[in-house]
């Protein structure tokens, strides 16, 4: 039986990307933040996942608003990369998981998730930027990716998003197969990117947030997405696809480890969450 | 090109007040915006022109003749010079997403912290002032977000 081992809750900006990318990993406005992956990372390789599960949301790349998909899965072999408008970056493909995929549309779809089956797909900075992070340059595992619309309201609630990761992790255990399965959400943390509130962010909240998903997730579920974004601006509603992430763990969790940052245009948060194996 | 077809809907500038004048009262925050339905039925015509400079191919016609690009795309004269004065707030209040927007701040010279600054009317040394840890933000270079 597949089985889930543990997750991670990232922030996502292309900053982080474009930090990596330029090899900042000693630039002392940076170095916090790459030594804040470092044991994430290390934890990650003991971890030895098979597959990753990775919530995240699509920034207009794979999809337009000709289509925007609520809830998406891509069940191909391979996943390409995305051209955001300023060039590929150099990175391989992502390998999929079809088998894992596809058992996992069947049973969300028996569980009245109704999601969008991508056989392609084209993977941008909402996995591309933390994945780096946490892994090198090579990917140690297939990836399923899940996107989440954030970005074009009505979005799903932030009790739908916890309610999805509960029905992953169904989904993942009906599957035969002895997999060990890791599960990423991406997003946030507090931040604005445009307006006249441009560069809000609020650490208080994003710590707050942070330690609740880890101890009492229930309780963020009740928040709007109003509420959200007033505690950590308009952007800041990605936060629901961590609830994904967490709803697929075991109720109690071991926090592996916890990173924040906030030097810049957002909240860089980092969450490593250890399974025990428990509903 | 994979975003051609029907030209949107047009709309005129009064449905732009009201529809800040909400978010205004969400958001308790001048020019932030909630992309909702009527926000992107109204600034469909413009994300979709955005969306397009995803290709490299399009980014060269966008940059060799900008207006004759957004015309074939179906901006109208507003919509161009919003775009061709680096309007951002302008194009944020058009009901352009910001997630479209960082691609075309690109093909223009710009980046998303040049955009900010200008849309929160500040310059470098101020938004620095403004973050609970220093660093990154005091270099323009360094600024995608």
């Amino acid at each position: 039986m597949a089985r889930i081992i543990g997750g991670i809750g990232s922030s996502h900006a292309p900053s982080i990307a474009h930090a990596y990318d330029k090899g900042w990993h000693t630039d002392p406005e940076w170095k916090p933040l790459f030594d804040g992956y470092a044991p994430a990372k290390q934890w990650l390789a003991q971890m030895k996942p098979d597959v990753m599960v990775i919530f995240y949301n699509d920034h207009l790349n794979r999809f337009f608003f000709d289509a925007y998909p609520t809830f998406a899965i891509g069940v191909g072999a391979r996943h390409a990369l995305a051209d955001e408008g300023w060039g590929l970056r150099n990175f391989p493909a992502f390998d999929g998981a079809p088998d894992l995929a596809w058992h996992m549309t069947k049973s969300l779809i028996e569980q009245e998730f109704d999601i969008t089956v991508c056989q392609e797909i084209e993977i941008d900075h909402g996995i591309l930027s933390p994945l780096p992070m946490l892994t090198d340059t090579h990917w140690p595992a297939p990836i399923i990716p899940i996107p989440v619309n954030v970005i074009q309201h009505p979005l799903p609630t932030t009790r739908r998003c916890y309610k999805l990761g509960q029905a992953v992790r169904r989904a993942v255990e009906s599957f035969p197969q002895d997999l060990k399965v890791m599960v990423l959400g991406t997003g946030g943390l507090s931040h604005q990117i445009h307006g006249k509130r441009f560069g809000f962010i609020n650490p208080e909240w994003d710590h707050e947030f942070m330690t609740r998903l880890v101890e009492d997730p229930a309780s963020l579920t009740e928040l709007s997405h109003d509420e959200l974004m007033r505690r950590g601006g308009v952007e800041s509603v990605e936060m629901i696809i961590w609830l994904a992430m967490r709803g697929a763990l075991s109720a109690q969790v071991k926090q592996a480890h916890q990173a924040y940052y906030a030097p810049s245009l957002t909240g860089y948060g980092l969450l490593a969450l250890e399974d025990l194996g428990t509903h | 090109m994979k975003t051609a077809g029907p030209p949107p809907e047009d709309f005129s500038n009064p449905t732009v007040s009201r529809v800040l004048d909400r978010d205004a009262d969400v958001m308790e925050a001048p020019n932030s915006m909630v992309l909702d339905g009527e926000r992107s039925r109204l600034g469909y015509r413009i994300n979709r022109f955005c969306f397009s400079l995803k290709s490299p191919s399009n980014r060269a016609a966008f940059k060799a003749d900008m207006d004759g690009y957004m015309q074939v795309q179906g901006l109208n004269d507003r919509e161009r010079a919003l775009v061709l004065n680096q309007d951002w707030l302008g194009l944020v209040a058009a009901g352009a997403s910001i997630y479209t927007l960082v691609k075309l701040t690109g093909s223009m010279g710009s980046n998303l912290l040049l955009a900010g600054l200008k849309m929160r009317g500040e310059d470098m040394e101020a938004f620095r002032g403004s973050r609970p840890e220093q660093g990154v933000a005091s270099n323009p270079n360094k600024g995608s977000h």
